[in-house]
C-alpha cells in the first residue's frame, strides 16, 4: 500500500473498523472475502494518488465506497438491514457501564480485582459494539473506556516486554541459592549469576539504578532485546493475535510500525548490550 | 416532474433490482477485477450510490455458484482478485436478460399507450 499520512491512515483504521464492525453485525455475508475485497478496492484506487497519501484523498475514496452499514444494509435486504442498523446503533451504556466498575475498584479496595476485571470486560465488550471509531461520538466513549484498559494494558505490555529480565534475574538467584544447579551448570554460570544479582534495580533512588544498569545491566538488557526481536517477528508474520489481544491500542494497521518498532528497538538494546560487553572485556 | 419529484424509496428498491443484473452483464466480456466492475457500473447514472455496495453483492453471486473468482498478480498494484461468469452464472444471466428486454418492451409499450 502507498505511504499514508498519519492522519489519512487513521482516516483508513477508522473505517476499516467500522467495516468490521458492519460485517461482524450481519451474518448472512462472507466478512473476510467482502473485508479483502474492500481493502483492494482501496489500494487500487490509490494507485492513482500521489504519496503520501493525503486525508483529503483518502476521505474522497472512503466517501465513494459508502458508510459500511449503509451498503451492507443495501445489499443484502430490507431486512437485514434493519438487523444490521439495530446490531451496530451507537449504544453508550457499556461504556458508561465500565467507567463505573472502575471507579466502584477504587472504592471498594477489598475487591478492586472484581471491579479492575469487570471494568475491563465491560470495555473490551463496549469497543465491539461501537460502530463509529473515528468520529466525536468516539472520542466520548474513549474516556470513558481508556481508564479500564490503560490499568491493564499498561502493566501488561511491560510484562510482555520486560519478563526475559526478571526471568534471567529469578534464574540468577536460584544459581546462587541452589547448590545442587550450581553443581550442574558450568562455573561460567554462577559467575554471571553472581554478576546479575549484584544488580540493585529495585532501589528508588534513580541515578543509583541507572548506574547499575550502566555498568553490568548488558546481562538483563540482551535477552530483553533478543526476545524483543523475536516478538517483532511475531508480530510481522502473525498480527492477528496483537491486535486482537490490545485492540484498540494496537490496529491491523499500526501493527506493521509496532512491529518495526519492536525489531529497531531489540536490535538498539542488543548492540547497547554488545558494546558494553566489550567494553567490559577490553578493560 | 422532476427527478426530486420521484419517491426515494422507489428509486432504492429499482436500484437494487437492476444492479445484480447490470453487475453480472459488466462480466459477460470476460473476467473483471473488483475495481474494475465498480467504475463501469459507477458510468451508470444513479446505479451505485456507494461503489461499496457492489462488493457483498459480487460475495453472495459467488456463493449461489454463479460467480468463481482467482487472483492474479498486477504489474502496476496487488494482486488483483478477479471475478468471472460460471457456466450456471452465464446461463442465469441469459434468462435475466431475456426477462429484462421482456419487461421494458412491456413498460415501453404501456407508457406509449398512456401518453
Amino acid at each position: 500500500m502507498k505511504r499514508l499520512q498519519s492522519k489519512a491512515e487513521r482516516i483508513l483504521d477508522g473505517y476499516l473498523e467500522r467495516l468490521r464492525q458492519a460485517l461482524r453485525a450481519c451474518p448472512t455475508v462472507e466478512r473476510f472475502e467482502i473485508e479483502r475485497d474492500v481493502r483492494e478496492h482501496i489500494e487500487v484506487a490509490l494507485d492513482d494518488v500521489h504519496e503520501p497519501v493525503t486525508p483529503l484523498a483518502m476521505t474522497a475514496i472512503l466517501d465513494r465506497l459508502g458508510s459500511p452499514s449503509q451498503f451492507l444494509g443495501d445489499s443484502v435486504g430490507s431486512e437485514d438491514e434493519r438487523e444490521v442498523e439495530a446490531r451496530v446503533r451507537e449504544d453508550w451504556r457499556l461504556a458508561y457501564l465500565s467507567l463505573a466498575l472502575l471507579l466502584l475498584a477504587f472504592a471498594l479496595p477489598l475487591f478492586w480485582w472484581v471491579g479492575l476485571l469487570g471494568a475491563f470486560l465491560t470495555a473490551r465488550a463496549s469497543l465491539c459494539t461501537s460502530r463509529r471509531l473515528d468520529d466525536p461520538v468516539r472520542c466520548g466513549q474513549t474516556w470513558l473506556r481508556l481508564p479500564a484498559l490503560l490499568i491493564v494494558y499498561v502493566p501488561a505490555i511491560l510484562a510482555l516486554l520486560l519478563w526475559p529480565a526478571v526471568a534471567v534475574r529469578l534464574f540468577a538467584d536460584e544459581v546462587l541459592v541452589n547448590p545442587w544447579l550450581a553443581a550442574k551448570l558450568p562455573w561460567e554460570f554462577y559467575y554471571y549469576a553472581d554478576r546479575i544479582s549484584a544488580l540493585r534495580l529495585s532501589s528508588f533512588d534513580f541515578t543509583d539504578t541507572a548506574r547499575e544498569v550502566l555498568r553490568t545491566g548488558h546481562y538483563l538488557i540482551a535477552p530483553v532485546g533478543l526476545w524483543l526481536i523475536a516478538l517483532g517477528i511475531a508480530a510481522r508474520v502473525w498480527p492477528g493475535p496483537m491486535t486482537f489481544v490490545f485492540r484498540p491500542l494496537i490496529s491491523r494497521e499500526s501493527s506493521v510500525r509496532v512491529s518495526r518498532s519492536l525489531l529497531i528497538g531489540g536490535l538498539l538494546l542488543c548492540v547497547w548490550a554488545g558494546v558494553q560487553a566489550a567494553a567490559k572485556l577490553a578493560s | 416532474m422532476g427527478v426530486a419529484d420521484i419517491p426515494d424509496n422507489w428509486v432504492t428498491q429499482l436500484r437494487k433490482g437492476i444492479l445484480e443484473l447490470c453487475l453480472l452483464n459488466t462480466l459477460r466480456d470476460g473476467a473483471k477485477y473488483g475495481y474494475d466492475i465498480v467504475r463501469r457500473l459507477a458510468q451508470i447514472d444513479s446505479l451505485v450510490m456507494g461503489e461499496g455496495t457492489v462488493y457483498p453483492i459480487l460475495s453472495r453471486l459467488k456463493r449461489e455458484g454463479l460467480l468463481t473468482t482467482s487472483i492474479e498478480e498486477s504489474a502496476s498494484g496487488p494482486p488483483r482478485k478477479y471475478y468471472a461468469l460460471t457456466a450456471a452464472g452465464r446461463r442465469s444471466l441469459e434468462g435475466m436478460n431475456a426477462h429484462w428486454l421482456k419487461l421494458t418492451s412491456g413498460i415501453d409499450t404501456l407508457m406509449g399507450k398512456q401518453e
